[in-house]
């Protein structure tokens, strides 16, 4: 279970929520709800993972604002020692991050979702059911939504192409 | 279909192989005529691409992508939470669900913790009374928490070039339990507790992040020859 949808869970959410710590502690919160009270349709575990972790990511974005609001005057305390490694890959990295991070925040939580879904492979209908929606329409909201980022990330836009 | 061509919905749907047979055939029949559409969905599937790419590009790597030492075979498994009853074999047949569903795969979830072919196996009890478990982080930031302070003992954590991590609890008398989960390590300790616990982290871990008693966590960064931190768990000491 865990090693068939791990590795995917956690790249959803880092996307999703745009911070790797966060997609940390939200899968490995999500594993620890499925081991405790795993969903009643067992052929439906993949989505049931993603809804949950969705969910958990969406409340942890929101508490952690707070938390660093209020923390904002004290991160001075915090020990540290030494550089970290190699700063100019993590530098470009950072930028990269920050780029496509961005762009997804340009987008609404249910595009988001859309884009990252279909990304992970999951089918129309599950999409659907995990967004409230109807499977006829996920067609269309893809396609809104992949314009949008790909043009939040300079990428071109096949109405311009054709 | 509006005025004549496929609509974008449509063109995802074939894309994304969603489409019925009926809706298939004749969209592949319209395409086969209307350059027009079937240029768009070209440019839909290229666009879908290079999304895809710039997604990955911005990616940080996940917990199994990052660690590139240890078998590839057994990396996602790694994470797989795998509790340790300590002290005296304390029972754990009353205990929560998720601890009763993780004994019952302790067999399976074992090799996780101590790789086959390496040296280990179960945790280990040495005769001072020592206790040590063997296991991979599967992420560059490692969480440690400790459920209390103690009425004595300490905290070593200390970062090196060992390939694997190590948890020891010495000599665990109070039923001391060490919770090994995919980015972390708790420490389920008491009060009255004096056990020390000993966390060895190999350099693959970039920072760790330290709770007890659900005090404010503490970031400690290693530098990159390595790093030992002491922390006094008698808050009357520190």
């Amino acid at each position: 279970m865990f090693a068939a949808h791990h590795a995917a869970l956690y790249r959803y959410i880092s996307r999703f929520a745009g911070d790797r710590d966060l997609a940390e502690d939200v899968v490995q919160e999500t594993f620890i709800r499925l081991a405790e009270h795993p969903p009643a349709d067992a052929t439906a575990i993949r989505a049931w993972l993603f809804t949950v972790a969705t969910n958990l990511a969406r409340d942890s974005l929101k508490i952690r604002g707070r938390r660093r609001r209020l923390l904002a005057d004290r991160e001075g305390w915090i020990p540290t020692a030494g550089p970290a490694p190699d700063p100019a890959e993590a530098l470009e990295r950072k930028e990269a991050r920050g780029r496509v991070r961005r762009a997804l925040a340009q987008l609404s939580e249910k595009e988001r979702m859309l884009l990252l879904m279909r990304e992970e492979g999951f089918k129309h209908r599950e999409i659907a059911e995990a967004l409230g929606t109807t499977t006829a329409s996920v067609g269309t909201l893809i396609a809104r939504a992949l314009v949008k980022l790909a043009g939040s990330l300079g990428l071109t836009n096949p109405s311009e192409e054709s | 279909m509006s005025a004549g061509h496929a609509d974008d919905g449509e063109l995802i749907r074939l894309l994304d192989g969603e489409s019925s047979a009926d809706e298939r055939a004749r969209l592949e029949h319209h395409l086969a005529t209307c350059t027009v559409c079937a240029a768009r969905r070209e440019a839909l599937g290229r666009l879908g691409g290079a999304v895809t790419a710039a997604l990955a590009t911005g990616d940080v790597a996940g917990p199994t992508a990052r660690r590139r030492t240890g078998p590839p075979a057994r990396a996602a498994l790694r994470a797989a939470a795998v509790l340790l009853v300590l002290g005296g074999g304390v029972a754990v047949a009353s205990a929560q669900p998720v601890r009763a569903w993780l004994r019952e795969r302790w067999a399976d979830l074992r090799g996780i913790v101590v790789p086959r072919g390496e040296e280990g196996g179960a945790p280990r009890t040495e005769p001072s009374g020592a206790t040590t478990v063997r296991f991979v982080p599967t992420a560059t930031v490692f969480t440690i928490e400790l459920a209390a302070h103690q009425d004595g003992g300490v905290l070593t954590i200390e970062v090196s070039a060992d390939s694997m991590a190590a948890a020891t609890v010495r000599p665990g008398t109070r039923g001391e339990e060490l919770i090994v989960l995919p980015a972390g390590l708790r420490i389920a300790n008491r009060p009255d507790g004096k056990a020390s616990y000993d966390v060895r982290l190999p350099r693959s871990v970039a920072e760790v992040r330290l709770r007890i008693a659900g005090a404010p966590e503490r970031r400690l960064v290693p530098t990159p020859e390595g790093h030992l931190w002491t922390i006094v768990l008698d808050e009357r000491e520190r």
